[in-house]
């Protein structure tokens, strides 16, 4: 029920969202809980084992019960608390986990089962038969419990991810947190206060109370526009959820229309201001629709003016129970009070409002809400009716943040409640309700202190410290209350995972009494929620049940995050075409116009065909461009190898030390082909090097590894050899590298060089500078395909035209372009290795290069290239395949000797590439086989399973064209 | 025979206002790379003139790592000039610049960075390796008070026009 004043909300305007279908009018300012509970909605929600129904329990970001489904089709969101959930035009909600309603919930069975569900039920219930525990068991729980579903379709409304940096972050703007950041500001730091709530003021906004005289909600306004002024940062509907090295802090923030931003939030300091959670107790029945915390029920009545029952009775054993009778007979609603302790302890009772001291609740009644009470004493019991069950069992500090560096709460029997070790994050302090200090007064002047002492540290120059604000300082009468005598089976300490009293004392007495392993083995204190509410009362039934005290019986710690973080917003926009950059080659361009198709590899799109004419698959565009290149000549972007500039007076030595070969003898103008191994003595990327100079080279990688390699090589200056003078840069990007190859290749590179590039002026594996329509290059004579060939290089800017003036030039040579595809078969046909071969589990002996490894230097993997067992003569071996008849080959097949079973001990090898070579006229392929180069003219079979392929081979060279090199030496 | 046309990185020509923010390519010039053989910094810098320190940005040279800056210039002349002192490295066409300026420029960097380019430190001149949007970049501000210049190789280039391009828009309220 709406009441008729007060509040802060905007009664000027209403709008409607819904609930399962049904209007519910709302203002500004509401939450969904407001709203609901404005409207009359008890049930909200059913719990997560048992199908309990279950109504709004807190009013903030604690929320255990009150779980919704936000929004509709792909923007559906699962599990979002109703507490915190802003209310908007059109808000469209769902209850969760029920089926077909929520008040006629199938599940509710499970409430009846509840004694066969108790803790640790799955780890020794459905035991027999075994074979029903994955196909029965498992899918029958899983479909019985749960929270809400998620859409399963993309959101089209991706959350983005941004970074801030700051001097002081202050977590929490309430009483404590804006004066942290008001001290922190006026001081000059440079400050971001983050709230999770969308107004700043914390608990004020609660009360009733005043802060220098006005109410507190229109002090921190006015705070607020200070801060403001200052330049502070305040970022309201921001939770920060977790505290990670080096002083970065994670937030979520939620737009006014729910899109989220993550935030990583660099700071040289923090205050923690995340005030307290409010306890329940833990009575039987205590998960009724109606009951909920008292400091909630005041919030409702304050905040959002909004009855949440008619008819109340209020629990408790301190302030906060009276409180909230206050305020419920200030707002013309019936209240009695039953709190726990003596009538000696108490005062008289507030004005309309009915007290039973040395009262406890024992029972509730109330199908789908609770309808009565239970109230025991020493005189015996009575049933009072009532709507509404407020009940305070005192107050937690919000100490999680303080745990995420592991730090370990401390209980504190002055504030009843566990407190922040020492043991905070570097740089974090903890202020206000955090700490235990309850009074508005106390949180005040804390903050101050902590804001001051942040500046102080941060060298920041602190004037003169000002008269704190006139606010409520009364010292808090209270005493904590955790269990009601009596209390079991239907009396639940964690409301989202069910977890009751009983099931605390069934884990205490079968050997899971540790609280670590309590938190195992029922579950509390985990989901969402990861037991804001229920975690300190669960540890206060573990020590009852053990007979020791809560310092004793310790607390688990909290972990990231402290509220729940959707998956998608650490995504961000990560995702579909902006899941990750793609690189394009200089000709790109030219080749998309060229009716290409692209492939990725690694991050790049490499053209793989061109569809030329009526082609009508990709083997009819892939034969012609290798026998195009075996007849004629073709052109091909090879820019995407990596290009790594090294220079410097030892960069030769370097190159010897990376390097398995020699490079230190290479004559400048001339190229080399290298290997370079990893430390275990595998294969790690192989290429060519260029010597540019006596002191500077360029270093060409696989496209796949030239960044593995450009970390390994600084890896290798900056910690292995930092003796050296040698320099490192990447030069991949600065040149369009287009290989030319072919028997005509000469011929066609003479039209565009204007330099001597005839055999004598240009050898095989010489470079040399050339100029092409007046633009500086260079050409390289090497050869990836076993053809005579060239790879010329200019500015990338020039790439699109470097490919157009071949293509003009060589017209009449039959030019044209070829792709990764063919460029694939023609190394195959050469048996050159590339990153099939490449893979991380050969050496240079299996690739038939061991003769590479220099035997007159020292060289990074030498040590271990010579180890044992990679030198035995049993292991696979580079082999050339040449499928005998008409199969099929697949990479991957392992091969067998004929008629050999397929075991892992008859394995002999595997295929690493195939092809369908146009010269040979057949499929063939490159493998790894035992033995290998013993064996030529065997057959063997090679076998591939997934594709149900059996396929005759003959061991061949791996060099299928022009074995001895003539071709590409020509 | 075909001219030889050079070709912009971003595949597009751009210069464009996105509310009250200006995005434009920052047109091709020549630069290299200069990495100081040990212990000629000093003597190069009596070529090249003073190089900003660790982080730090003038109009002619960024800083982009310990001993490795990038220079306006033509890296033929500097390379000759440097014969003995320094590793040169032509970068002219490695990199594709943007230039973004504006109310909010750094708020909309802030959108793909892993850094605050409202910080103080960023304030003046300062040229920050960083990855904008999963590609490696360059952010940097050449004078007190100018624009950010965005930098990626070129390779990246539309992908990264891309990205600027919807944080800008994020940021212009589009």
């Amino acid at each position: 029920m709406r009441l008729s004043k007060g509040g802060l909300i905007d009664r000027s305007e209403t709008f409607e969202i819904r609930f399962d279908g049904r209007r519910i009018p709302a203002h500004p300012g509401d939450t969904v809980a407001s709203a609901l509970l404005a409207a009359g909605e008890r049930l909200v929600a059913r719990s997560f084992k048992h199908h309990r129904p279950r109504g709004i329990f807190s009013a903030g970001a604690e929320e255990p019960n009150a779980l919704v489904g936000v929004g509709r089709g792909s923007r559906h969101e699962p599990n979002v608390r109703a507490t915190v959930q802003e209310a908007r035009p059109g808000l469209r909600l769902a209850s969760q986990n029920r089926w077909p309603l929520l008040s006629v919930d199938a599940g509710a069975a499970a409430d009846l089962a509840k004694p066969l569900l108790g803790a640790g039920f799955y780890y020794k219930t459905f035991m027999w038969p075994k074979a029903f525990w994955e196909k029965v068991y498992e899918p029958l729980i899983r479909n019985a419990a749960g929270l809400g579903r998620l859409s399963g379709r993309a959101d089209p409304d991706p959350a983005e991810k941004r970074t801030r940096d700051c001097d002081l972050l202050v977590i929490g703007a309430g009483p404590a947190g804006l004066m942290a950041a008001r001290e922190g500001a006026r001081a000059g730091l440079r400050v971001v206060l983050a709230e999770e709530d969308f107004l700043l003021g914390g608990r004020l906004l609660a009360e009733r109370e005043t802060v220098g005289g006005v109410p507190g909600a229109e002090w921190a306004e006015g705070v607020r526009a200070e801060l403001e002024s200052l330049g502070v940062r305040v970022m309201a509907r921001t939770a920060v959820f977790g505290v990670y090295d080096h002083g970065l802090y994670g937030a979520l923030e939620r737009g006014p229309g729910g899109r989220a931003t993550l935030w990583r939030v660099h700071a040289r300091r923090a205050v923690l201001a995340a005030g307290a959670i409010e306890r329940p107790v833990a009575f039987e029945g205590n998960d009724r629709p109606g009951v909920m915390l008292a400091g909630a029920a005041r919030a409702y009545l304050n905040r959002w003016a909004v009855a949440p029952g008619r008819k109340a009775v209020v629990f408790g054993a301190g302030d906060d129970a009276w409180r909230t009778a206050e305020a419920m007979a200030a707002a013309g609603l019936e209240a009695v009070i039953a709190d726990a302790r003596p009538v000696s302890a108490l005062g008289p009772a507030p004005e309309g409002v009915k007290l039973f001291a040395g009262t406890v609740v024992s029972g509730t009644r109330g199908r789908l809400g609770l309808r009565e009470v239970r109230l025991r004493s020493d005189r015996g019991e009575r049933w009072v009716q009532a709507d509404l069950l407020a009940a305070s069992g005192g107050w937690s500090p919000s100490v999680h943040l303080s745990c995420h560096h592991r730090g370990r709460p401390v209980w504190d029997a002055g504030v009843g409640g566990f407190v922040p070790g020492a043991d905070l994050p570097p740089g974090m302090s903890v202020a206000g309700a955090a700490t235990g200090a309850w009074s508005t007064h106390a949180a005040l002047r804390d903050g101050a202190d902590a804001g001051r002492a942040a500046a102080e540290a941060l060298g920041a120059s602190v004037g003169a410290a000002e008269a704190l604000p006139e606010a409520e300082d009364a010292p808090r009468r209270f005493a904590p209350l955790f269990l009601v005598h009596g209390a079991g089976k239907g009396a639940y300490v964690d409301l989202q995972n069910d977890v009751t009293v009983a099931d605390v004392r069934q884990a205490e007495e079968e050997g899971f009494g540790a609280v670590e392993h309590l938190k195992r083995y029922t579950t509390l204190g985990m989901a969402t929620d990861q037991g804001k509410t229920g975690n300190v009362l669960g540890l206060a039934a573990l020590a009852q049940a053990t007979g020791v005290s809560m310092g004793d019986a310790g607390t688990t710690i909290y972990r990231p995050p402290w509220t729940p973080v959707p998956i998608s917003a650490f995504g961000g926009d990560h995702r579909g075409e902006a899941y990750r950059p793609a690189l394009e080659a200089p000709s790109h361009a030219w080749a998309a116009a060229r009716r290409a198709s692209f492939v990725d590899s690694g991050a790049w799109k490499r053209a793989e065909w061109y569809v030329r004419g009526r082609e009508r698959g990709w083997r009819d565009s892939v034969d012609r461009e290798a026998a195009l290149v075996r007849e004629a000549v073709g052109i091909c972007d090879v820019s995407t190898l990596g290009k790594i500039d090294v220079q410097g007076p030892d960069a030769a030595a370097f190159l010897d030390f990376v390097y398995a070969n020699m490079m230190s003898s290479l004559a400048v103008g001339r190229c080399r082909y290298g290997l370079m191994l990893r430390e275990d003595g595998f294969v790690f990327d192989d290429g060519t090097v260029a010597r540019l100079g006596e002191t500077h080279f360029l270093v060409t990688t696989t496209t796949a590894n030239a960044g593995a390699v450009m970390r390994w090589m600084e890896f290798v200056r900056q910690g292995l050899r930092p003796d050296w003078d040698v320099t490192l840069i990447s030069a991949t990007d600065q040149w369009a590298q287009v290989a030319v190859a072919g028997p005509r290749s000469r011929t066609l590179l003479e039209r565009v060089v204007a330099e001597d590039v005839s055999d004598a002026a240009l050898p095989f594996m010489g470079w040399r500078d050339v100029t092409v329509g007046g633009v500086a290059g260079r050409v390289f004579r090497i050869s990836f395909s076993g053809e005579l060939a060239y790879e010329l290089a200019v500015p990338a800017r020039y790439g699109g035209a470097l490919m157009e003036r071949l293509m003009a030039a060589g017209a009449d040579l039959g030019v044209a372009p070829y792709g990764t595809e063919a460029l694939g078969v023609l190394r195959i046909e050469k048996g050159h290795a590339a990153g099939a071969e490449l893979d991380g589990r050969t050496t240079a002996g299996d690739l038939g290069l061991g003769r590479m490894l220099s035997k007159k230097k020292d060289f990074l993997g030498r040590a271990l290239a010579h180890r044992e067992g990679l030198t035995d003569c049993e292991r696979p071996a580079l082999v050339g395949l040449r499928v005998v008849g008409e199969g099929a080959l697949s990479a991957g097949a392992h091969l067998f000797a004929p008629g050999a079973g397929r075991t892992a001990a008859e394995d002999q090898g595997w295929v690493s590439s195939v092809a369908w070579s146009p010269a040979i006229g057949g499929m063939i392929g490159l493998g790894f086989l035992a033995r290998g180069a013993e064996r030529m003219g065997e057959t063997v079979t090679a076998s591939d399973p997934v594709r149900g392929r059996e396929t005759d081979c003959e061991v061949v060279s791996p060099h299928f064209v022009d074995p001895d090199g003539e071709r590409l030496r020509g | 025979m075909a001219e030889m046309i050079a070709e912009g990185p971003f595949g597009e020509a751009v210069d464009e206002t996105l509310g009250g923010l200006r995005l434009a390519e920052v047109a091709w010039r020549p630069v290299a790379s200069v990495q100081p053989f040990r212990g000629r910094q000093g003597e190069v810098e009596a070529v090249t003139g003073a190089l900003p320190g660790p982080g730090g940005a003038s109009v002619a040279a960024l800083a982009l790592a310990l001993d490795q800056w990038l220079v306006e210039g033509v890296a033929a002349e500097l390379a000759a000039r440097l014969a003995g002192l320094a590793a040169v490295t032509d970068q002219s066409d490695g990199w594709a610049w943007l230039r973004l300026e504006g109310a909010g420029a750094e708020a909309a960097v802030s959108r793909l960075a892993n850094f605050d380019p409202e910080a103080p430190d960023c304030a003046g001149p300062f040229a920050r390796r960083t990855v904008l949007a999963r590609c490696p970049a360059v952010v940097a501000r050449r004078e007190a008070g100018g624009a950010l210049e965005l930098g990626c190789p070129r390779s990246y280039g539309r992908w990264f026009l891309g990205a600027v391009r919807r944080a800008a828009r994020a940021e212009a309220g589009g």
